[in-house]
């Protein structure tokens, strides 16, 4: 029965789609993110070549020394200025403290932003590493919902029952033997997992592109050393990158399940994409700074969210126990929901 | 095995779909004719299980069938109007999926013999909607034979089908009619008039009349006339009376009424037919009355 399931599901324009929505996701992932940082990447990228390797007391003190060098050039400037408007130093003098002015200027928030690493080094301790993770940082700091994946499963999953009512076929498919509970459940499964998978798939998708543009050789280096993932200890980047797609790809299958309710209810593919799109991606916009109460209630509100939002003790309050609990009760109430009113008579 | 509609009622907040339906069903081949909207489909999904009655119930064996399950799933076989079959499956992959969802032991054999049954061999590894009106038909009913029901039903079987068609679809029926509660609602009545055991007349919602064709073909002797008549004649008066039809016989045409009375002096009796019994008792002009108290 799974069988014919799938082959329902995946028919040639389904399969095209898909194709199309990876092609798509992978051609944007392949494009620069345009994320807005406080330091300088250029600069970044230069003090990490002389600075990348196991985070020391020296390296510290490095980064100290720097910054109380900019900031006593920049605090000199006034005072250089009068001198050379005095002719107390040349204009050689002159130019030559512009030069580094300037250079301090551009330099010096990098430094800082070096310093609030080094200070968030030194509150985690054991052993740290500096690497150029802005590109990494920029990749998992990415919130929000993926619009690639919610239009292909929302218009796909919707199909999965509301077809079977606009064609009339539920009516053959109820009076077999196993027409009612198995069939459904058949469904179900069917949808959860392939929600699963496209999911998982954008996230492979947007990883290669990621990989295509940035490289791989910082994929094995702790994602603790990044700032704010200090609560996942001994985790790679890429297994917490995983870990993100797998979050996302459970809370997609149980959207999946949730849109199979939708269109057991209405009855039409249509209206259920259109209250699926609502629901799902719509709540996904209303964008909060912390977990709350309505984001169980919304699976998109979910969706927006980073997994460090609610797995990470230092700024989340939705301890993961908690977030199994929501999922599980969402399975459960949704999947009843959908073989109850799949299998129930008409009035 | 016994199958009884015990006092079926369905309503709407409107309407009466079904009104005191009471039958007791053995064996054989049941036509359900009616008009349209004569509430046969309504009739058809509440033994189906796909609709709830609003009175009564309906038994097998002593057994309600609503509280069955699966059992009475087992042994039922219902081919709606429209199945809505998938148009990209092949008709052998139509077969498999129904035969998993039904339970079949060997699904490859019975499908594959099925198959060879309706004649459909040949084209099942054709894709649905590549198959004509009739073809898709008989995939209809070779799916609802898959589980070798006891109870089959049939909505509307033949709607769309050419004469060929129908002749080949009567001939399955017949074929398989002799161990099986088999139950066609329909309005033609050429499809069920040489196959059907038994006709169940059903008019708004009401079972009018429920005997065999024949009886009820011979409750019609001295109700069927036929008058020659001048044919320009005969059209002016079928247009204004719904219980005459224009009958051609060479040269000649005739006028045949379906009457209590002669509808004219001139007319005299002919030999009734099963479609007769439904001009009789479906005529909307008024001019036979309202029969649904008429008792064989």
């Amino acid at each position: 029965m799974i069988k014919y399931e799938i082959k329902k599901l995946l028919t040639l324009p389904h399969i095209l789609l898909i194709l199309l929505a990876l092609a798509v996701g992978f051609t944007l992932s392949c494009y620069p993110r345009n994320i807005d940082h406080s330091y300088s990447k250029i600069v970044y990228k230069d003090y990490m070549e002389q600075l990348s390797g196991e985070y020391t007391a020296d390296k510290k003190a490095f980064i100290q020394s720097e910054y109380e060098r900019m900031e006593k050039i920049i605090s000199e400037h006034d005072e250089m200025t009068e001198k050379y408007k005095n002719d107390i130093i040349t204009l050689e003098e002159y130019d030559e403290h512009n030069f580094s002015y300037n250079e301090a200027q551009a330099k010096i928030s990098t430094v800082e932003y070096l310093m609030e690493k080094c200070s968030y080094f030194d509150e985690i301790g054991g052993q740290c590493y500096f690497f150029y993770d802005t590109d990494w940082a920029d990749l998992l700091s990415e919130n929000g919902i993926d619009y690639i994946a919610a239009i292909l499963i929302i218009l796909m999953i919707a199909a999965v029952f509301s077809d079977e009512y606009s064609s009339g076929s539920r009516c053959m498919i109820l009076t077999a033997y196993k027409g009612k509970v198995s069939a459904s459940v058949c469904k179900l499964c069917i949808s959860f997992i392939f929600a699963f998978i496209i999911s998982a798939c954008m996230g492979a998708v947007r990883f290669g592109g990621f990989c295509l543009q940035c490289g791989t050789e910082y994929n094995n280096m702790n994602v603790r050393d990044l700032i704010g993932y200090s609560a996942f200890s001994g985790m790679s980047l890429f297994k917490y990158y995983v870990c993100g797609v797998i979050f996302h790809s459970v809370i997609w299958a149980v959207c999946a399940l949730f849109i199979c309710l939708v269109s057991n209810i209405v009855k039409n593919g249509i209206f259920t994409v259109f209250i699926s799109f609502v629901m799902i991606v719509c709540a996904a916009l209303l964008k909060a700074d912390r977990v709350t109460f309505f984001d169980l209630i919304f699976s998109g509100r979910l969706l927006a969210l980073n997994p460090v939002d609610i797995f990470g003790y230092d700024r989340g309050s939705l301890k993961f126990v908690l977030f199994i609990l929501v999922i599980a009760v969402k399975t459960a109430v949704y999947g009843f929901g959908c073989i109850y009113t799949w299998g129930r008579r008409r009035r | 095995m016994e199958l009884v509609f015990d006092k079926i009622g369905k309503r709407y907040k409107n309407k009466t779909a079904l009104e005191d339906v009471s039958l007791d069903l053995n064996y054989g081949i049941y036509a359900l004719l009616g008009p349209n909207g004569a509430g046969k489909s309504t009739m058809m999904n509440i033994l189906a299980c796909l609709l709830k009655q609003t009175e009564g119930r309906i038994t097998l064996d002593g057994s309600d069938i609503s509280a069955m399950g699966k059992e009475y799933r087992n042994i039922l076989g219902y081919l709606p109007q429209d199945p809505g079959f998938y148009p990209n499956f092949r008709g052998y992959d139509i077969m498999m999926y129904f035969a998993r969802l039904k339970n079949i032991k060997d699904p490859k054999d019975k499908t594959q013999k099925l198959l060879e049954f309706v004649n459909l061999a040949d084209d099942s590894k054709r894709k649905y909607k590549e198959y004509s009106g009739g073809m898709k038909r008989r995939l209809g009913i070779a799916v609802s034979l898959l589980n070798d029901p006891k109870i089959l039903i049939l909505d509307e079987p033949t709607a769309g089908l050419d004469p060929k068609e129908r002749i080949r679809f009567r001939n399955i029926i017949s074929k398989i009619g002799s161990d099986k509660i088999i139950i066609i609602a329909t309005h033609i009545v050429s499809d069920i008039e040489t196959i059907a055991d038994r006709v169940i007349l059903l008019k708004d919602g009401k079972v009018i009349q429920n005997d065999s064709p024949s009886e009820l073909v011979d409750h019609m002797r001295g109700k069927v006339w036929l008058t020659e008549m001048e044919l320009t004649a005969a059209q002016d008066h079928v247009l204004e009376h719904t219980d005459s039809n224009i009958v051609k016989s060479g040269d000649k045409s005739y006028l045949k009424t379906v009457r209590d009375e002669k509808p004219f002096p001139d007319s005299y009796e002919c030999e009734p037919r099963l479609e007769d019994v439904y001009t009789y008792y479906f005529d909307e002009s008024g001019v036979n009355g309202d029969h649904a108290d008429d008792k064989i």
